[in-house]
């Protein structure tokens, strides 16, 4: 097979040397006319006109004129832009041909972009793709994966929640159990990064997924292939589906050039903070008084709220003067501080400047652009700042030969990003352990300040607490990390045709980014958790004088193809295209990583300074795919279409013997409305397509899983040390296989006024290569195996439509739902489970017979008849083993999105939906054990045995907490239940709740107000006396409502951009932004 | 022709630059970053640092202070105390296995093979003698444990479990072996400065052997007392410890990295979690120990002796951790040995076997004889010495022997616990119900991924309580 392939491969590319000889002139003939909008009469712009059956095209200029050369034989020719109707027009006579289009309603037929950058009819494909244009998306989000939030049926979208952090976008449902579950991301035809990478664990930061460079304002439109079917051509890592991203072009600018200046302001607050009670504050069993802030006064230790009432009491405070006689702390009153949390976070402002020029003849077009983001974070010092330029080029060099060019240079760069993950420069995770009395305002004031020589913590970085925590803001702003990627994403494609039905591309792209990060830990803050990105993400302990760590990245993948295009000259009714491609893919990643515990010197962050052996390591990863590849498409009457592709890739994880492995596929499109005679004039059912579709795809591995290596530890005495690795590499890996079937339904009612398309898909992954763990005793914890397979099977369901349309007014709606039921088929033999991840008290798991991602955790003791256990004392028991708790996928999401039109207005809003997913709340869970949250108040009460408190009862049944529930009485061989009595603090119920995974899952589910925007085109009477030739106004809301029955979060985050998800770890809040925007066409 | 202007430079280059025949695609997947050999020294140091580390202390704080020592009631836990409460975070119960078995025990079993292949029987004794320390330590966590069908990789996935007293069986055949193949007179040089414990000194080794054979004898004393007997008398004959000198100590460094992980736990990562618990202050407070000062620092709020009851927090007893003694600062220096085993140890092993007739001495000379030897590592004056052992309350008996060696193995948590829970001495209140715990239950791994031998180990019948160990009385 290998050979045979190998012997194909050559001779593609042989043929492109070849077949021009063999290319004969036919008798030809120049078309010329005009392309309108039907309703305004106004030339349209950048139309692609293509002779019906051959890939012969050309695109209108900015008066809308074009000129075309038809080949002999052919006579019918196929007008199409995003937005309108497909308009095909036969030729007649040797006038010019002038055509008016229509705005598209519904969005049935068009254009659509499809594997490899081909542009294709919609009516001929035969997989679910979806496409959104780029004035379609919201103007408030900066990363570009969020904005499909909603707007797409089948894809789900988590988002991490802090500014600038990254999301996680699974199309159809997970499909691999260790594997990346991403689809693939393609930027004018050149697959790009998209990973987010960083370190998993307690802590650290979220620089966000790397396709978030790509300013929205550079995008022309976004379509999104769903099933790997769609997505055959790009091979194993489209999978998962693929997102092609097509920039915008100086196509249809004219002659003149266009100017175009955008500017957006926009405030962001957080959407939701945590209920906190602000009724006691810190301390414990009621009392407090502090001295040092260190466990010398009463309580003074304690990162929780369990002390005194708040009632202004005078009690010695971190804040309260010394008085210079006694050198003790003067008593202040106690007061509450409901507004400190919130008085943290700042609002944020976000400023986009974009300034485009487009520009075309016939035989050029081009577009450059530059836009600058600027955004100040709502955590205090945190920033980001984003610099694209872009730049896009087309050149018809000759009849014949043509070029293209994209290439994007964006620089963005963070400043002290917020900490993430149960870490201490995680704010939130502050504000979990805490004080409710404390004022912020004043660590604010003070956070550079020190204790002075009065104090028992002189010379410390002034804070609340000298046990646990830092001072907040000295946090956010003493420790500067830092971090820089500068990114090149571009390529060059030249076509030439090399007879009228035949052309040859080839083409080179490249996706390249060095990331720098830096992470300086400021003095003072001894013994707190530092980033240390060489071990793995674990904590690291920071030197007296400060530390810090560097994590270099530096980032390539290159992609070069050649394709040849073949629609040879049939008989009509039939058409045909096929297409013949070979292309190399390689990747190399390279990390360096550097780590300094300890600074001689505060405050300068530099290998010279360093008071113990700086820590230092690097790592290169370099993966190289080779594939050839095939495509033909088959139609008749134009109505009734076959696609079959073919791919044969060599991947460089394999082992040799297994590294070659083939994938066809097979779709079919029917549109039965114009097939079926009595249906062709309907005006009720006025379009109607089946398609179906099915497809393997093969998939290989990450680098360096057959051969068992040595990793190197920590150094030691000496020594460089190194230990057995504990995962099994496995010499006999093959590649995975992806087997997807798709059915669906296109339907156009009442004048395409109403769209229907629904989807069915079922798809599923075998052999897939993993790491599954093994019983530790064979002194290995995972081996990589071929196992397990999972499966997915579900709906989608996209509905359009225009319920109202009058000559000033229009409505249009858009629904879209999809349900995905995934099952983890089987795992590995004699494998139970697999766990994905591990926090506190719960864990996410693929178990066979279940869904992915299921949610594990300890859970109360209950008797036989379900009712909770708890101890003599009236405590709850924690139940030994875990118990299935939830999962983290929805069962349904659903958008509904909305434009309203009046003359030269517009609103546009989206609700979406997520629902039937669970998460355990680490911000619950700890902050009820911190006694910080609202229902932490009910049940506050001094047990017997403690001291007394003013102001706060002894426990009763009516001043404590009864848990409802029995207490086991064991008698001989009897156990009986009995009703339990006995009234317990809210301190004793929720710190023994802490550990009890179950009473901290919540409800996931929520609907969210995710976009608002009212534009105002301001009409040419007005701009005319500005000088403009356009201008537009709005105001616009992102993230502004959110319905959940989750308590204290937005129930909508991400872990991370990985597979462990379902865990909610002191949430940064969602940010709700407000914006106005003014784009002006000079 | 435009043809060739345009587009065969490209076409060309790209067929230069890919082909589908390419057979360079395995030499890209070559791991450039890491080896696939290396001396066997740089495991071994390794090794042994995550052996003792992980026994004691972050590399093993969790392991050596979170449980054994707590439940030897030798320290407390000041904060979060789960586990002094006996409800042990999972992650601390996989914890000793997953990391032991995975870590150590693999990279001796590679160093043994190593070792074998480059004939280098030393090397191969230090391995075999450090691994059968762990299955000891293993099996006195767990009971039954893998041990013949242990480390096997791939090819034996699921080991099944050995009964405790095989798994006794094959350690003192293991240490028998390995004392058997060492030739003092060959070099160790290739790796002995990677022998933190004695260097490279073979007849250190040997005499560590033999005496790590009497540990696990006698915990068997009661369960098999003649094979303990015959073993025990093996082994004591063939060279034990003469003198403090022989002591396994692990030498940790002071410098960055090299330090003893309870001196990284304290004073790099600031943690005080742990203080003196009750039982251990009374007890020295009772008998005026004079390793009181130096095992445990007075309260800094008020310069008292005081420990903390095990399973309570100070704010539990309406006291600050200011006003317990913290352990003192001689343990807490970064490079602080590690006791792995004593030859106090080995004194109050052969105390108890002439009292049992096994060997031929006085047993309450042997005892006192011990006591002197563990209060002259501390550095004890003499004179001091005989005022202490002159007290009634110490004077020789079998239980004051236990309870004496309780004392002297202060911070080896392994072997208090062990030594607790065989002898029931001291006395200890349980910090919580009214048992202290016999053992661990089985890794959640387990479970999962080896549930036919863990179920026929008895794994879903184990508690912390039930069922006892065989050895236990």
């Amino acid at each position: 097979m290998r050979r045979v392939l190998c012997w194909l491969w050559g001779a593609a590319l042989a043929a492109a040397l070849l077949v021009p000889a063999a290319a004969s002139a036919q008798q030809a003939r120049q078309v010329t006319g005009q392309v309108t909008d039907a309703a305004t009469g106004q030339p349209i712009a950048g139309v692609q006109i293509v002779v019906q059956g051959t890939t012969i095209g050309t695109l209108t200029d900015g008066a809308g004129n074009f000129q075309l050369t038809v080949p002999a034989g052919r006579n019918v020719l196929v007008f199409s832009f995003i937005g309108y109707r497909t308009v095909e027009r036969e030729i007649t006579g040797d006038g010019p041909i002038n055509v008016a289009m229509e705005v598209e309603v519904i969005g049935l037929e068009g254009v659509v972009v499809t594997a490899l950058g081909i542009e294709r009819q919609a009516r001929t494909m035969g997989v679910a793709a979806q496409t959104i244009s780029g004035n379609q998306l919201p103007s408030l989000e900066p990363n570009l994966v969020n904005t499909l939030s909603g707007r797409v049926a089948g894809v789900n979208i988590t988002n991490a929640g802090p500014q600038g952090g990254s999301s996680r976008i699974v199309i159809r449902g997970a499909k691999s159990i260790t594997g990346n579950n991403q689809p693939l991301i393609v930027v004018d035809g050149i697959p790009v990064d998209n990973s987010s990478p960083r370190l998993q664990g307690y802590g650290g930061f979220d620089y966000g997924n790397a396709i978030q460079d790509i300013s929205p304002e550079n995008i022309q439109s976004i379509t999104v292939l769903k099933g790997p079917t769609a997505a055959a051509l790009y091979g194993s890592r489209a999978s998962n589906g693929a997102i092609l991203i097509t920039t915008k072009s100086g196509r249809g600018a004219g002659q003149g050039g266009q100017w175009t200046f955008s500017q957006q302001v926009s405030f962001e607050t957080p959407l939701r903070l945590p209920d906190f009670q602000n009724e006691y504050g810190q301390g414990y069993n009621g009392r407090f008084a502090y001295v040092d802030g260190k466990g010398s006064g009463v309580f003074d230790e304690v990162d929780e709220s369990w002390g005194p009432p708040l009632d202004g009491r005078l009690i010695p405070q971190f804040n309260s003067p010394i008085d210079p006689e006694t050198g003790e702390r003067i008593p202040t009153p106690w007061l509450p501080n409901p507004d400190n949390v919130r008085n943290f976070f700042e609002t944020g402002i976000t400023k986009t400047t974009n300034v485009a020029f487009a520009v075309a003849t016939d035989r050029a077009n081009a577009r450059i652009s530059g836009s600058r983001m600027i955004m100040d974070g709502m955590v205090p010092g945190f920033g980001l700042r984003r610099t694209t330029l872009a730049l896009n080029g087309g050149l018809q060099v000759s009849d014949r030969l043509s070029t293209d060019a994209s290439v994007q240079f964006i620089a963005s760069d963070g400043n002290n990003r917020p900490g993430i993950g149960y870490g201490e420069s995680n704010p939130m995770i502050q504000f979990i352990w805490f004080g409710r009395q404390v004022d912020v305002e004043d660590l604010k004031r003070n956070w550079n300040t020190r204790r002075g020589d009065d104090d028992p913590q002189a010379g410390m970085p002034y804070s609340w607490n000298y046990s646990y925590h830092p001072n907040p803001y000295y946090l956010q702003l003493a420790n500067r990390n830092e971090d820089e990627r500068n990114r090149i994403i571009g390529n060059v494609s030249t076509t030439y045709r090399v007879a009228p039905w035949l052309s040859a591309m080839v083409r080179i792209g490249t996706d390249w980014y060095a990331d720098n990060r830096r992470y300086n830990y400021a003095d003072g803050l001894w013994g707190t958790d530092g980033f240390d990105p060489l071990s793995a993400g674990d904590a690291a302990t920071v030197g007296k004088n400060g530390a810090f760590g560097r994590w270099g990245i530096d980032f390539q993948e290159t992609n070069s193809d050649f394709l040849l295009t073949a629609t040879p000259p049939v008989e009509l009714p039939f058409s045909l295209t096929a297409t013949l491609g070979a292309s190399r893919r390689d990747v190399v990643r390279t990390q360096d990583y550097l780590w300094v515990a300890e600074l001689l010197t505060p405050g300068v962050y530099s290998l010279d300074n360093a008071a113990v052996q700086p820590q230092a390591s690097a790592y290169t990863s370099r993966k190289r795919i080779n594939s050839v590849y095939g495509q033909v498409d088959l139609g008749f009457r134009d109505y009734f279409f076959v696609t079959v592709t073919g791919r044969n890739d060599w991947s460089s994880t394999l082992p040799e013997d297994n590294n070659s492995y083939f994938y066809p596929s097979v779709s079919t499109s029917f549109v039965f409305s114009d097939a079926i005679p009595s249906l062709q004039n309907s005006s009720f059912l006025s379009y109607g397509k089946l398609r179906a579709a099915w497809a393997r795809v093969g998939n290989d591995t990450d680098p360096y899983r057959l051969r068992s290596t040595f990793s190197a530890g920590d150094p030691f005495l000496g020594y460089t040390t190194y230990s057995v690795p504990n995962t099994l590499a496995n010499a006999d890996l093959k590649p995975e296989m992806t087997t997807s079937k798709e059915v669906g339904v296109e339907l156009g009612f009442l004048n395409d006024r109403l769209g229907l398309d629904v989807t069915y898909f079922d798809e599923v992954t075998e052999d897939q290569i993993m790491s599954v763990q093994i019983s530790r005793a064979t002194g290995y914890s995972g081996r990589y195996v071929n196992a397990g397979s999972m499966r997915n099977r579900g709906i989608e369901v996209l509905l359009r439509g225009v319920p109202v349309q009058t000559d000033n007014f229009r409505w249009e709606t858009s629904l879209t739902f999809d349900k995905t039921k995934n099952e983890v088929v089987s795992l590995a033999e004699g494998l139970d489970g697999l766990q994905l991840g591990s926090y506190w008290y719960a864990r996410v798991y693929a178990r066979p017979g279940e869904p992915y991602g299921q949610i594990l955790g300890t859970t109360f003791q209950r008797d036989p008849q379900g009712r909770i256990i708890v101890n003599a004392n009236g405590v709850p028991l924690r139940s030994q083993e875990m118990q299935v708790l939830g999962n983290y996928n929805p069962d349904w999401s659903a958008g509904w999105s909305n434009t309203l039109r009046y003359k030269d207005f517009s609103l546009s809003f989206l609700f979406d939906t997520k629902q039937g997913n669970e998460l355990y709340s680490v911000t619950h869970q700890w902050g009820t054990y911190a006694g910080v949250l609202k229902e932490t108040v009910k049940g506050r009460c001094i047990e017997p045995g403690w001291d007394p408190v003013d102001g706060m009862p002894e426990c009763t049944p009516e001043t404590g907490i009864v848990v409802p529930g029995v207490v086991r009485v064991i008698s001989g061989t009897d156990t009986t239940y009995v009703e339990n009595t006995k009234a317990i603090s809210a301190q004793t119920y929720w710190s023994a709740l802490g550990n009890i995974a179950e009473a901290h899952i919540v409800d996931a589910s929520y609907i969210k107000l995710r976009d608002v925007t009212f534009t105002w085109n301001v009409p040419s009477s007005i701009t005319s006396r500005l000088g403009f030739s356009g201008m537009q106004l709005s105001v616009s809301g992102r993230n502004l409502l959110l319905w959940t029955d989750a308590p204290h979060i937005d129930p909508e985050t991400a872990f991370d951009a990985s597979n462990v998800q379902g865990f909610e770890f002191g949430q940064l809040p969602t940010p709700r932004s407000f914006g106005f925007g003014l784009t002006i066409q000079p | 022709m435009e043809f060739k202007r345009y587009l065969a430079a490209p076409v060309l280059a790209l067929l230069m630059a890919t082909s589908a025949c390419d057979d360079g695609l395995t030499e890209i997947n070559r791991n450039p970053n890491e080896p696939e050999d290396v001396p066997a020294a740089n495991l071994l140091i390794s090794a042994i640092r995550t052996t003792i580390g992980g026994t004691y202390g972050t590399h093993g704080v969790w392991a050596g202070l979170y449980l054994t020592n707590i439940w030897s009631q030798q320290i407390a836990q000041v904060a979060y105390n789960d586990e002094d409460k006996y409800i042990p975070r999972p992650a601390q119960v996989d914890g000793i296995w997953d990391q032991m078995y995975t870590g150590p025990l693999a990279d001796y079993k590679w160093i043994k093979d190593k070792a074998e292949a480059e004939g280098d029987d030393n090397l191969w004794a230090v391995a075999q003698i450090m691994s059968m320390y762990v299955f000891h330590y293993l099996t006195d966590v767990y009971g039954a444990i893998p041990f013949s069908e242990a480390l096997g990789g791939a090819e034996n996935p699921h080991p099944k479990y050995d009964p405790q007293p095989e798994v006794y069986d094959g350690i003192l055949a293991g240490l028998k072996a390995a004392a058997a193949k060492i030739d003092a007179s060959a070099s160790t040089s290739s790796w002995a400065d990677a022998d933190p414990i004695y260097g490279g000194d073979m007849e250190a080794w040997r005499k560590f052997a033999n005496s790590l054979r009497l540990r696990v004898a006698m915990r068997m004393s009661a369960a098999d007392p003649a094979k303990a007997r015959e073993e025990f008398v093996d082994a004591y004959n063939a060279g034990v410890f003469e003198s403090n000198d022989d002591n396994a100590l692990m030498h940790w460094g002071s410098a960055y990295l090299d330090e003893n992980p309870r001196y990284d736990y304290y004073y790099n990562q600031d943690r005080y979690d742990f203080a003196m618990s009750k039982a251990m202050i009374d007890k020295l407070v009772d008998l005026n120990d004079p390793r009181l000062p130096i095992y445990a620092d007075p309260a800094r709020a008020d310069g008292q002796y005081r420990g903390l009851p095990n399973g309570e927090t100070p704010s539990d007893i309406n006291l600050t951790v200011n006003h317990i003694s913290s352990i003192g600062a001689y343990f807490l220096k970064a490079d602080a040995p590690s006791d792995i085993m004593t030859y106090a140890e080995v004194l109050f092993l052969a105390a108890e076997a002439a009292a049992e007739g096994w060997i031929a001495g006085d047993p309450a000379d042997l005892y006192r004889q011990a006591i002197t030897a563990s209060m002259k590592r501390y550095g004890i004056a003499q004179a001091d010495i005989d005022a202490y052992l002159a007290q009634p309350s110490v004077a020789y008996s079998r239980d004051n022997l236990y309870e004496q060696k309780w004392i002297a193995l202060f911070l080896n948590g392994p072997e208090g616990w062990a030594e607790q829970r065989r002898t029931g001495i001291p006395v200890l209140k349980p910090a919580a119900g009214d048992k202290i715990p016999a053992r661990l239950y089985y890794p959640s791994g387990e479970q999962l991924y080896n549930y036919d031998n863990w179920a026929a180990a008895g794994g879903p019948n184990v508690t912390l309580f039930e069922p006892k160990l065989w050895w236990q009385r």
